[in-house]
């Protein structure tokens, strides 16, 4: 998966009109929510075997840290 | 008075007979457009040539489990064609009879299908934060009285609607406040898959509705009220309409 297409994929988990910025930051997006990071749990797991914790996302602070931990970048 | 204006777009699937058609109906005459779903363009059409407002009712034929991982997209393409849509009324759904020594695999899944997977999934397109509208969205699906009664050779039917139920209240907390689900459980209605089944069972049940058997006017008067901003406060719940029948 490329950046981009991972992108793509957290922007519909995400049901976002706008395309995702690797400088934004999450808490600041209006579709953040316990929702959201459920959602993004499962992306991890189906697309990178990666069991993600809720308390993992507290190190996560912009779309970009999602890219590294997805082992993208 | 319930009324809505063109702009309050509403799927309604199974609108080709039955409670799905007589919705779509009602809410095309209340000045609602509609998109109504069937299997079949040619009854669909025959639908649309009752409607009040033809030019608000537009026909969206497809088999809903042909391809059910699809439906969200489906979904959403139909928001790109026709804009925002303010509630997804879920009529589809099929009966199967079969006590415990005939039952057979292939049938339960098949109306899993039907009854349950993709009322949910058609959920999963509609509740997308880009597809529904910003104003008193609503998701009404059309569960059954079977759900709760265990009526003899009704344990896939019923197992399919209960799961139906329990999935419309996961729903509206997850979708709360900005979409609201709700179900509608009616009980014996005078339409033709009811009445299949009756010619089968005989009449011996119906009687047990003291108001009679029900109209399928009786629900569609329910679901435009649940979709309508009268309802705006109603959320998680599953009706029983069933003329005194439970």
């Amino acid at each position: 998966m490329t950046i981009k297409e991972f992108l793509v994929e957290l922007q519909d988990s995400l049901q976002r009109e706008d395309e995702l910025l690797l400088e934004m930051a999450l808490r600041e997006l209006p579709e953040w929510d316990s929702l959201a990071m459920m959602s993004i749990v499962v992306l991890f797991d189906k697309h990178f075997g990666q069991k993600l914790l809720f308390s993992d996302f507290e190190k996560f602070k912009t779309v970009k840290d999602l890219v590294q931990k997805a082992g993208l970048l | 008075m319930i009324c809505f204006s063109k702009e309050d777009i509403f799927l309604v699937t199974g609108a080709s007979s039955g409670i799905g058609k007589e919705i779509a109906l009602r809410l095309n005459s209340l000045g609602a457009s509609v998109l109504a779903n069937g299997r079949n363009e040619e009854r669909l059409q025959k639908t649309k040539s009752m409607a009040a407002h033809p030019e608000n009712f537009f026909l969206e034929a497809r088999e809903l489990t042909e391809n059910i991982q699809e439906l969200p997209l489906w979904v959403k393409n139909l928001k790109e064609k026709y804009g925002r849509l303010k509630g997804l009324i879920s009529c589809a759904g099929v009966i199967a009879d079969q006590p415990l020594q005939v039952l057979d695999e292939s049938t339960g899944k098949k109306l899993f299908d039907v009854n349950y997977f993709a009322p949910v999934f058609l959920a999963k397109g509609f509740a997308d934060r880009r597809v529904y509208a910003s104003e008193n969205a609503s998701i009404t699906f059309l569960a059954s009285i079977s759900a709760f009664l265990g009526e003899k050779a009704q344990t896939f039917y019923g197992a399919s609607k209960a799961a139906l139920i329990a999935s419309a209240k996961t729903l509206s907390h997850e979708l709360s406040p900005k979409v609201r689900v709700n179900c509608i459980s009616p009980g014996p209605i005078d339409t033709e898959m009811t009445n299949r089944a009756v010619e089968i069972h005989g009449h011996s049940n119906i009687s047990r509705c003291t108001l009679g058997i029900g109209n399928v006017k009786d629900v569609s008067a329910l679901a435009s009220f649940l979709v309508s901003h009268e309802a705006r406060w109603i959320t998680g719940q599953n009706y029983i309409l069933d003329g005194g029948y439970i």
